[in-house]
């Protein structure tokens, strides 16, 4: 006993002269860190010129378990499957739709009932067997199939899917699918068994498929080998000979590995991993970053938080958030800007758009910050500054609660700013974070959001690459959770709009582009005007990686890193 | 020996004073233990005197001073929205100590109690309280915190709304009185057999008296004891019940949540991990040399050993 004592007072004597000496050595992340999010390659000797061969290692915190794209349920199994697996269409690192083993993009009928594909001709799967429209057929019984993981919208709607011949694949709709064009994101070889054999088919393990890569080795919780497939349709492509997927214990230990290079990519890291990045600049790390879309957001609650949630909020409003000219305020309080070039480094765009970017993206003008007027505008509403600095208004304070998921860093740090904004304003912000599955529980299991027992909650979510269905169920009238609907849809904020309701509604009957990207635009334009939801910032897709890998360009939406693996190359020596 | 574990007599004053000056001159020759005594003096009377030992306020954010090393300015550098990490240290304190205090309390006063009434009245009385005891530790603790951390919210009590630190203390210390009963009981299952607490039965004593002026004065060591450790054992979990959601919330700050989350800055700012580390870990080891000098100057059997 005595002994230990003795140990541990040593150790706590080792303990603060190690933090004495610590201090002034540290470097400082917090000043000019505004590189932009853009990569800058590294010259090497022509930055333009790919050399064949080599092997790139990627770590990843996760393991891939399943590589029957039927039956993923994981970001990194997407990305990974990715690999070796590819879709008529896919998504550009742009966010916008190119073809991919279509010859171009679907085209589609007057009456927006008919789609059709023209396939490439001479693609061949890994097996060696040709690729046609039979294997798309099969793609779709299999996505309809009772054992498929993946979402049957769209293809639910085709009444006929028709082969006039082996490159031409002919969908005939029973009523208009809006966003047809995501239809057809992979494709499963007809060859892989019987659909109600699915869970134990054979690719599920050894996947066939038309991309650049095949499986070759597998070591459960420690690495995937993929190398060269040798039938892939583009002559001296890929450039890389290898790619291997390496299990890491955790993100932590991943950027120790890209420090030292023992790893050339990590998957899937966060704006608050910045500065860690930034200080291995000089060790030969940089980073990829794109915009996935996605918005960090305020939702307001306009329904009374008493857990009633009320369909119509005007029934039993919130007392203090229904008001309007109180969202307006809390914008007008809100320094977006000031949270970018601080918490985020300056890496990312201010929030102000449901729809920021890609082929339906309505960019919108940045919100002003103007302290004056949001004191203006409480004011107005009745508000009076208290003794305290908060306001009231009939005995009421001016407090609000918010909530988002705990342990997250730069969630509580953002909610902690907002809280000294606001009270600039007279606005008691008070956090009361819960864990994810408490804040995101569904309506049988009494989640918050979904009951309306809430202020602010504050989250993460966006309108992937087509925005039709994250639109509708987010701003649409019936898409309020109630004990009615049994906690149908997203909008939490219990937002009703009928100019809203009727653009949404008119878009999901059209399929001309431009039409539809009219119209959700100005639903984007209208929600920034009854401010149901507040959108901080823009979120990002980030992968650190070695500066002598190239080619490395995530794809938004899908987290997708893989997508054009066969223009990777390496110059490492 | 015989004089100190037998019965005290009635009479006051002289005996019980020069009683106090034998344990606090046993005290002070325990040389660790005045030295732990004196931190943990120190250490609290800074932090109940922070507004004026502060030169910064705990909350005032300063985003373009984000990560400072330590300075002049600011002694413990700053944290990660550039407010004093002093500052919040000393406030920090405030609620840990606190919490620390009220949950050992608790859990000394749940855990005494249904030791000594187990192991006095033994039969049914002690099988049914011990096996209570026996569920309470085989429950699975995160599980149990969660369950009350949300009933105690649902109650929407006033003095027991987010910021405050007393849910947090409640739910640790109704968690954490188990050890103290077992420990109470087995010393009161030998103690009631000795021949003075049988002499004041004899004598017509009550229950009560001879439960607490007979047996407890005698089983005051291994309970100071399992309170000090405790104290320390309370301050640590602050800092997981805070992650879970529904331990004192941001921006107040305390030990725990000042520590958490800052793995990811432990390699570009480790000041921010490091100071509340550091007080958790001075606490906890100046109250247990603490309370190992308490046990050595209270047990009259350990200072005959030596």
């Amino acid at each position: 006993m005595r002994h230990l004592k003795i140990a541990l007072t040593l150790l706590f004597v080792a303990a603060f002269a190690l933090a004495a000496c610590s201090g002034p050595a540290a470097t400082q992340p917090a000043s000019g860190a505004t590189e932009p999010a853009a990569v800058t390659e590294a010259p090497v000797v022509d930055p333009n010129a790919p050399v064949s061969g080599g092997t790139i290692i990627i770590g990843t915190p996760q393991e891939p378990g399943m590589m029957n794209t039927l039956l993923t349920s994981s970001s990194i199994e997407d990305a990974v499957t990715s690999l070796f697996d590819e879709g008529l269409v896919s998504v550009n690192e742009k966010g916008e739709y190119v073809p991919v083993l279509a010859k171009e993009l679907p085209t589609v009928s007057e009456d927006g009932l008919v789609v059709t594909w023209k396939l490439k001709e001479g693609v061949k799967w890994s097996d060696g067997s040709d690729f046609t429209c039979d294997d798309v057929k099969f793609t779709m019984d299999g996505a309809l199939s009772d054992l498929s993981q993946v979402s049957a919208s769209g293809y639910r709607d085709i009444e006929t899917l028709e082969c006039p011949d082996p490159y031409t694949v002919v969908a005939t709709f029973g009523e208009v699918y809006a966003p047809y064009l995501r239809l057809f994101a992979y494709t499963i070889p007809d060859t892989a068994g019987p659909l109600e054999e699915m869970e134990t088919w054979d690719i599920n393990r050894n996947p066939v498929g038309t991309g650049p890569f095949i499986l070759s080795e597998w070591v459960p919780g420690d690495h995937l080998t993929f190398t060269k497939n040798p039938y892939y349709r583009e002559e001296g492509k890929p450039y890389l000979d290898s790619i291997i997927i390496k299990i890491l214990p955790s993100r932590e230990v991943g950027m120790q590995l890209l420090g030292t290079g023992e790893i050339d990519a990590l998957w899937d890291l966060t704006e608050a991993d910045f500065p860690a990045l930034q200080g291995m600049a000089a060790d030969g790390v940089t980073f990829v970053s794109t915009v996935t879309g996605e918005n960090e957001l305020l939702a307001f609650n306009f329904g009374n938080n008493d857990g009633s949630a009320p369909a119509d909020p005007s029934t039993n409003p919130h007392p203090i958030l229904y008001d309007l000219k109180v969202r307006e305020a809390i914008q007008y309080a809100i320094d977006k800007q000031m949270i970018v070039d601080t918490l985020l480094y300056g890496n990312v765009k201010a929030g102000n758009s449901a729809v920021p970017v890609g082929t339906f993206g309505c960019p919108q003008p940045a919100s002003e910050f103007n302290l004056g007027k949001a004191n203006a505008l409480l004011d107005e509403a009745g508000w009076k500054m208290g003794a305290d600095g908060i306001r009231e208004k009939d005995g009421m304070r001016l407090s609000l609660k918010i909530a988002t998921t705990t342990g997250n860093q730069l969630r509580e740090q953002t909610e902690q700013v907002l809280a000294e904004m606001l009270k600039q304003a007279g606005i008691e912000l008070v956090i009361e974070n819960v864990p994810s599955d408490v804040l995101f529980a569904s309506w049988e299991s009494d989640g918050m959001r979904d009951h309306g027992t809430f202020d602010i909650v504050m989250y993460t979510t966006g309108p992937g690459t087509d925005p039709d269905s994250h639109l509708y169920s987010s701003y649409h009238s019936s898409q309020i959770p109630t004990a009615e609907n049994e906690g149908t849809g997203a909008n939490f904020a219990r937002y009703i709009n009928a100019d809203v309701d009727a653009w949404l509604d008119e878009a999901a009957t059209i399929t001309d582009t431009a039409q539809r990207k009219d119209l959700y635009c100005k639903v984007v334009e209208q929600i920034n005007k009854d401010i149901p939801r507040l959108f901080l910032y823009e979120r990002l897709s980030i992968m650190g990686h070695r500066a002598d890998f190239h080619g490395l360009k995530i794809s938004p939406t899908f987290v997708d890193f893989a997508w054009d693996a066969a223009n990777w190359w390496t110059s490492k020596k | 020996m015989a004089a100190i574990s037998a019965p005290l007599p009635e009479t006051k004053s002289a005996r019980e004073q020069s009683l106090f000056l034998f344990f606090w001159l046993r005290f002070i020759k325990h040389r660790m233990a005045l030295i732990g005594g004196t931190v943990t003096l120190l250490i609290v009377l800074l932090v109940v005197l922070a507004p004026l030992v502060s030169p910064h306020d705990p909350m005032t954010q300063d985003l373009l001073h984000r990560f400072q090393p330590p300075s002049a300015a600011h002694w413990m550098g700053t944290d990660d929205l550039g407010r004093d990490m002093f500052a919040r240290v000393l406030y920090g304190g405030r609620i840990s100590l606190s919490v620390g205090l009220f949950a050992m309390t608790i859990a000394i006063l749940l855990g005494s109690t249904i030791g000594l009434v187990a192991g006095y009245y033994g039969g049914w009385v002690d099988s049914l309280l011990m096996r209570m005891t026996e569920t309470f530790m085989s429950i699975p603790r995160l599980f149990v915190l969660i369950a009350m951390g949300m009933f105690l919210r649902t109650l929407d009590l006033p003095f027991l709304q987010a910021g405050s630190f007393l849910p947090i203390s409640i739910v640790i210390g109704a968690l954490s009185w188990m050890g103290t009963a077992r420990l109470v009981r087995a010393s009161t299952l030998e103690l009631r057999e000795r021949e003075f607490v049988l002499a004041t039965r004899a004598l017509g004593g009550s229950d009560a008296r001879i439960l607490f002026r007979r047996i407890f004065p005698n089983i005051a060591s291994p309970i100071i004891v399992s309170a000090t450790l405790g104290l320390a054992g309370a301050i640590i979990s602050e800092s997981g019940l805070s992650y879970l959601g529904f331990g004192v919330q941001l921006p107040t700050p305390t030990w725990g949540n000042m520590l958490s989350n800052t793995q990811s800055q432990m390699t570009t700012a480790p000041w921010t991990a490091v100071f509340p580390g550091l007080m958790i870990f001075i606490i906890v080891i100046a109250i247990n040399y603490l309370g190992d000098g308490l046990r050595d100057a209270l047990d009259p059997r350990h200072a005959m050993k030596k």
